[in-house]
């Protein structure tokens, strides 16, 4: 791609806009997707941001996008989620329960107002708890509205394995809030 | 299948995932087993507290942004080094994925009429292939259609997986094209150049060798190899390249196996083009899509840096959302271009890169850019220039520059014009849209503005969010002296009446502002007849007052003609039904369904009904079908689950979208909204909807609503989209109604016989001396617009009536004979187009005669009136009492025996006191 006609001031530009587009698009998305993972907005902040730096290493002036970005870009915050919750892991040097669930005590900057109704919590905790690969296609379904074939371009899995998954996890979810509705 | 295995599907189920006909026999199912519909609803609940888990309803926990430091740090990275290695992964996820196998990147070939697409994988033995190739035969690269239409093999439609393989020797390191070798990496490096997203799988020689991909595929998660299929990066296409060692002539490049269900394939063909390859449907000929060149250079290796393949675009076929990366101006839409353009943020010198500095022999289509894609075509329509007016302007680039970052959907090519002088580097860009209605310039403009409003600059254009709602107003006196015109907008909704009724039936006085007078008016037939050939004829009743002192009361009811049969035109129906948790109630979702189950009785062949189901997202849950398939337009009700938030600004985009995909030009083209009227609308959206309605009203698509449900019930919303939208807006309180609506007067819903209709009054200052409009306030227009033909009014549909209500004070010693004035009703008529306006005289007798000897028609209509006025606190009912509402009413209602609404009015007015 290159000209010597082209000026590499406005190459720059161009790939600036470019990038501010890919970014205000996706961020939000992917912010809250990484917020549910990690429970915790600032290492959320990292994931997406580890996302697009990858992105943007490879970004020319005249990259165009087209819809294998978002599978992309969800796929990738994934991994780098699913990095951050190792590293932490390791640095606790805890090995109960997912990593997740001591993420989730934590529960910092994830300041989100619960309505009254306890069995949003308590669905919250459980799908805190979920193994990972169910808890991606919950967030991916029922957050991010991605269809069955869009949670299997993200996860590379086929579109009856990630009904399967969901299907599993709701399920399991529902047991959580019969129990503690029951024990109440 | 056993009972207990459908247990597996009821998540999909509820989601909608299922395919059809397992969907009708899980619901089959689940209507016999206990155990499973326990457990349906179970999950069902379990879903919803998810929904509402994951999407908050507080808008600032909605949108988390990057903050500021990071951002400015990602803005500022800089593309990395080039690669000179040809064994590359381009997304390095994890170090150890860069020792991938070493294997070449493979393209592999079926010669057709040699090796037939059933062959691939297995049975082709390297031999083969070569002779194959070098026997020189024209081969097809494949274009799979992973979504979209692809009914005509030259619109490519949807989103593209380009397969394609050449089949290389990985000992050899370079290949020959026209005698000239060529180095395979530099190959490979640019195609990653030009395509982040393209993944260049290695494998080796033997491409068919199973072993090898296994590893492949184990090495890297992202990896999907193809055997006999399409080579995907989640589903759209990839390219895996090489060189054939053995190919002396042209590189040859296949055409992949079997499409998946749904995908069909798409044929160009790949031939040589002066240095190098171009292809197109036949040589010579534009593409899309795929433009393999190499730049030859002065003696020995051919260094094939400027290759450039770019990918075929993915057309949209999305939402609007899905466009908001876009940023797409045109000319037209002035707006726009002063949003771009005009705030300082022109476009700078934009130049194009030119990566073919050798001139082909044959000219090449164009200067395949970044953007390609798009229907050859496409539907028929205007086609509009796309222009980037760019002068020299020291001022910063802005974000008009983004316009190149993602077009796609229905933009042709560009094409450059040739420059004027080196330093003088303007360069103006068209861009061909095939731009089949303006709606898409509106969608295009509100998505423009939705990018605007989404960046935090302050925009004066940018459409201001709706307004509160106002305060009640009432109508006052006017003396006929200072002012003797009354002009205002018809109205024929009558949702107001339904709520009133449902909320005293409930026991709740209903509240002041859902009251309006001229839907409580209209709501009652006063036996006007039907005009033969005119199209409207304009009746007069009236009497004295029974309510006020010294006061008459005149009605003025304007009838249209009911179409025949044959006048009748074909519906082009869009129902986009709200499926939120709120709807699940029967007498909502349940009213819905009666709807559309009447409404499909009442349909012809020439009709047409699609259905959008919205919750938290919107989807389209049935393409446009005709009545024919009349039990699959149940089944898919049937099928729709109720749970999730109300995302309505989804609901009616996409639905808009649809109707203006399935437009037909003059066929009565409706939305019909059916929702409960509770909304989650951000700020500023619900203006937006509203203008998409507007705009798309002005297209020739009307918008109707029909509300259902009661409590949070969001009236005004709803009813502004009606108006918007010259639709109808009723409220469906039971079956009965749901009966009125779409059987008895789905010929008015559904057929038009004026648009724009406007009602003026000019009265005679001799003889009234001060009058009153009861009711209309929202509709009310200024003299002058009475004959403006731009203004936006309502529209009538066949038989329907409407009546205006007014208290006159009379001059002292005005006689029968007298005239009270003139009253004008001024349209369009939708069948020849042309503005008609109509006249009639109003004279004074009917209003003299004594309450007590009026007619039928004009008790419920005063009665009518009175009642609304009463129940909204006007100032100017005071006086009165619903007691003597229901005294007047009451012989009426005795009188007319089959009318029950009348009696319902008089139960209503009883209730009251």
């Amino acid at each position: 791609m290159d000209n010597p006609n082209h000026s590499t001031a406005d190459a720059a530009k161009r790939r600036r806009c470019g990038m501010e587009a890919v970014i205000d698009t996706y961020q939000s998305p992917l912010l809250r997707y990484a917020a549910r993972l990690l429970n915790n907005s600032t290492l959320a902040q990292d994931a997406v941001q580890n996302a697009f730096i990858k992105l943007f290493r490879q970004w020319k002036p005249d990259t165009h996008t087209d819809a294998r970005l978002k599978s992309w870009l969800f796929r990738v915050v994934h991994n780098e989620a699913v990095d951050i919750i190792r590293a932490e892991e390791r640095r606790r040097k805890h090995h109960e329960g997912h990593a997740a669930l001591q993420m989730q005590n934590g529960m910092a900057g994830c300041s989100q107002k619960y309505a009254p109704d306890e069995r949003v919590e308590i669905v919250l905790r459980s799908l805190g708890v979920l193994p990972p690969a169910q808890q991606q296609v919950v967030l991916l379904r029922m957050q991010q509205g991605m269809s069955y074939e869009e949670i299997g371009a993200v996860t590379g899995k086929s579109i009856g394995y990630v009904g399967n998954l969901l299907h599993k996890a709701v399920h399991k979810l529902s047991g959580q809030v019969r129990k503690i509705e029951g024990g109440v | 299948m056993n009972p207990c295995e459908w247990n597996n599907k009821l998540t999909a189920w509820l989601l909608g995932e299922l395919h059809e006909t397992e969907a009708d026999a899980l619901q089959i199912h689940i209507d016999s087993c206990a155990e499973c519909n326990a457990a349906a609803g179970d999950l069902r609940k379990t879903l919803a507290v998810l929904s509402n888990a994951l999407n908050p309803e507080s808008s600032s926990q909605s949108e988390p942004k990057l903050d500021s430091t990071r951002r400015a740090m990602l803005l500022a990275i800089q593309p990395e080094p080039q690669i000179t290695s040809g064994r590359h992964w381009f997304f390095r996820i994890h170090p150890a994925f860069a020792a991938a196998a070493a294997a070449v990147v493979v393209l592999s070939v079926v010669m057709l009429g040699i090796i037939s697409i059933d062959k691939i994988g297995m049975n082709v033995s390297k031999s083969d292939f070569i002779k194959a190739c070098e026997s020189g035969a024209e081969v097809e690269m494949n274009f799979k259609s992973v979504d979209g239409d692809s009914s005509s093999p030259d619109t490519p439609n949807g989103r593209f997986s380009v397969s394609g393989r050449l089949i290389t020797d990985s000992k050899a390191g370079a290949k020959e094209i026209n005698g000239t070798p060529v180095r395979r990496d530099a190959l490979h490096k640019s195609m990653i150049d030009s395509d982040p997203f393209a993944e260049v799988t290695e494998s080796t020689l033997v491409s068919f060798d199973d072993a090898k991909m296994d590893e492949t595929i184990k090495s890297d998660p992202f990896a999907e190899v193809s055997r006999d299929r399409s080579v995907g990066f989640g589903s759209a296409g990839n390219m895996d390249i090489t060189f054939d060692s053995g190919v002396k002539t042209k590189p040859v490049v296949t055409e992949q196996s079997k499409s998946k269900q749904g995908l069909s394939g798409q044929r160009r063909s790949l031939s040589e083009v002066g240095g190098g390859y171009s292809y197109g449907d036949k040589a010579g000929s534009k593409g899309t899509g795929l433009m393999l060149s190499a730049k030859p250079q002065e003696g020995g290796v051919q260094e094939m840096e400027n290759l450039k393949i770019a990918l075929p675009k993915p057309q949209f076929t999305g939402t609007p959302k899905d466009l908001n990366g876009l940023f797409f101006y045109s000319r037209r839409e002035k707006n726009i271009s002063q949003l771009s353009l005009e705030d300082g943020r022109a476009v700078k010198n934009h130049e194009v890169i030119d990566d073919f500095s050798v001139k082909p022999q044959v000219p090449l289509p164009a200067r395949v850019f970044d953007v390609i894609s798009a229907p050859v075509g496409g539907k028929a329509g205007s086609e509009g220039k796309l222009g980037f007016d760019l002068k020299p302007s020291t001022a910063e680039v802005g974000d008009s520059l983004k316009a190149n970052a993602s077009l796609g959907s229905r933009i042709d090519k560009l094409e450059v014009k040739p420059e004027k002088s080196s330093e003088q580097r303007e360069t103006v860009l068209f861009a061909r849209i095939a731009a089949p209605q303006e709606p898409h310039n509106a969608l295009a403009k509100e998505i423009m503005l939705r990018r605007v409003a989404a960046t935090d600059e302050p925009m004066d254009r940018v459409e201001k969010s709706a307004k509160p709602v106002p305060p009640i107003s009432f109508n006052p006196f006017i003396m006929t002296s200072a002012d003797n015109f009354s002009t205002f907008a018809i109205d024929v909704d009558t949702a107001s009446y339904t709520l009133t009724r449902q909320a005293i039936r409930s026991g709740n006085a209903p509240k002041p502002e859902k009251v309006r007078t001229e839907e409580i008016v209209n709501a009652f037939d006063y036996g006007d007849k039907a005009p033969i050939s005119s199209t409207f004829r304009v009746y007069q009743d009236g009497a004295q007052s029974p309510f006020g002192a010294g006061l008459n009361m005149l009605r003025i009811g304007v009838k249209g003609r009911r179409l025949g049969r044959e006048e009748q035109r074909p519906a082009i129906l869009t129902f986009v039904i709200d499926t939120s948790g709120s709807m699940a109630q029967p007498d909502r979702i349940g009213l819905a369904r009666q709807a559309l189950t009447l409404l499909v009785g009442q349909l012809s062949e020439r009709d047409r009904i699609q259905i959008i189901a919205y919750n938290d997202h919107a989807r389209l849950v049935l393409e446009p079908v005709t009545i024919l398939q009349k039990e699959r337009i149940l089944k898919v009700f049937r099928r729709l689950q109720c749970n999730g938030s109300t995302n309505l600004e989804e609901g009616l985009q996409l639905a808009y979208t649809q109707a203006v995909e399935s437009f037909v030009p003059g066929a009565e083209n409706r939305v019909i909204l059916i929702s409960d009227g509770v909304a989650n609308l951000g700020s500023g959206s619900a203006q937006e909807i509203l203008d998409k309605v507007a705009s798309c009203r002005r297209q020739g698509i009307t918008c109707s609503v029909f509300g259902v449900g009661s409590g949070t019930y969001n009236d005004r919303m709803l009813e502004q989209l009606a108006n918007k939208g010259d639709g109808v807006y009723k409220f469906l309180d039971s079956a009965d109604e749901v009966k009125r609506a779409f059987v008895d007067e789905l010929s008015a819903t559904l057929n038009t016989i004026a648009k724009d209709a406007k009602i003026q009054v000019e009265w005679n200052p001799k003889v009234v001396r001060r009058y009153r409009q009861l009711g209309y306030e929202n509709r009310a227009l200024k003299k002058e617009q009475f004959r403006d033909n731009t203004v936006d009014a309502g529209e009538v549909g066949s038989g329907q009536s409407v009546t205006a209500m007014y208290e006159l004070e009379l001059m002292p010693g005005a006689r029968a004979d007298a005239e009270l004035g003139t009253v004008r009703v001024r349209y369009q008529r939708t069948d020849t187009g042309r503005i008609e306006e109509i006249e009639t005289t109003l004279k004074a007798a009917s209003v003299l005669r004594p309450a007590h000897k009026a007619t039928n028609a004009f008790r419920i209509a005063a009665s009518a009136a009175e009642f609304a006025e009463l129940l909204r606190g006007c100032p100017h009912a005071a006086g009165a009492k619903f007691q003597d509402v229901a005294d007047y009413l009451r012989p009426a209602a005795m009188d007319l025996t089959l009318d029950t609404r009348v009696k319902e009015l008089l139960e209503l007015v009883m209730a009251m006191e």
